[in-house]
């Protein structure tokens, strides 16, 4: 961006305009993907009510959620210029890298506790607590990255698949939807940055020609 | 945690907390604190205020979504939180639709334009 001393009030009139018509572009699409996203969402909750009348009433409900959750889904965030950031939705699954580094941690963590049951060797039974733990802790990670299906049971009504569908779509556009909220706070920012700087510039040009 | 992406937190009812949990967006953490709440009848104001801001100070988090009537009742919360990250998306419930002239982010774009500026 130019310094404020090299434009005059046209460059400034120009960039303001360009502003606005920018502004009003991602207002558009905001309202499209906004749009779009709310008639995913209706769509997700008649595919819950299907599946509910399907079911049972109490089959589907905040009862059912696991105990353990793990995300399927993250958004990458990156940030540009003038801070606007962009959302990116990242499917998990194919990470693996951090489960092991996990891994190890807990190994370590062992590390004092089992100085500790060395010392109480005398009663014999110090192998036998360790076992289950180690085995406890692996279906634990399996079972944290389980599909949220298997919560409402094996053999869910096509509904229920139907509905995970239709809001998978839905977090798709959600990051997509928030990505264009951050442009339009940008580009409000921006907006009102020049409309200073044409003020600041007409008050100088006026203070002259009023003398 | 940065690295490997941020998370989707979810306020609203129960059906639009259960179909984005299902979509798999939830997490319980190792200390199980979730990323979601399920705004019942009896739920009050205080703890959905104390969620709503619990969400914003964590670092893990990169989209709050929240149903638009559960936003009308922090309305003074989300209109002060003007940071890019977490991003606040406010949504419709099953008994409210979406209403764009609720929405901070455009009522903050409508309140560009006033008739000195446009002089």
């Amino acid at each position: 961006m130019a310094p404020a001393e090299d434009r005059g009030p046209t460059e400034i009139c120009e960039e303001l305009d360009q502003t606005i018509l920018h502004l009003f572009d991602v207002l558009e699409l905001l309202q499209t993907k906004r749009e779009s996203f709310n008639s995913l969402v209706e769509q997700g909750w008649f595919s819950l009510s299907k599946s509910r009348y399907a079911m049972g009433n109490k089959c589907v409900s905040a009862l059912q959620y696991g105990h353990q959750m793990k995300p399927l889904v993250r958004v990458d965030t990156r940030k540009k210029e003038e801070g606007q950031v962009e959302f990116h939705v990242v499917s998990e699954g194919a990470d693996t890298s951090k489960p092991k580094v996990e891994k190890t941690a807990t190994v370590e963590e062992i590390g004092p506790s089992d100085q500790v049951l060395r010392r109480r060797k005398g009663t014999g039974k110090t192998d036998a607590p360790i076992q289950p733990e180690e085995e406890i802790s692996q279906p634990a990670e399996k079972s944290g990255k389980q599909d949220p299906l298997t919560w409402f049971g094996i053999l869910v009504p096509q509904s229920l698949r139907q509905a995970q569908k239709t809001f998978q779509e839905g977090i798709r556009l959600t990051a997509e939807i928030a990505s264009l909220q951050s442009e339009v706070e940008t580009t409000r920012r921006r907006y009102r940055a020049l409309l200073e700087e044409k003020r600041q510039i007409s008050a100088k040009e006026n203070v002259p020609e009023q003398l | 945690m940065a690295g490997r992406g941020k998370l989707i937190a979810v306020l609203g009812d129960e059906d639009t907390v259960t179909g984005f949990l299902l979509g798999g967006v939830g997490e319980l953490d190792k200390h199980r604190r979730p990323n979601f709440l399920v705004v019942e009848k009896e739920t009050s104001l205080a703890e959905i205020e104390e969620a709503f801001r619990g969400f914003l100070s964590r670092e893990d988090i990169g989209i709050i979504l929240i149903n638009q009537f559960i936003a009308e009742m922090i309305r003074h919360a989300i209109d002060a939180h003007n940071k890019s990250i977490p991003a606040v998306l406010e949504i419709p419930s099953k008994e409210h639709p979406y209403d764009a002239s609720k929405d901070s982010i455009l009522r903050r774009a409508k309140g560009m334009f006033t008739a000195e500026d446009l002089r």
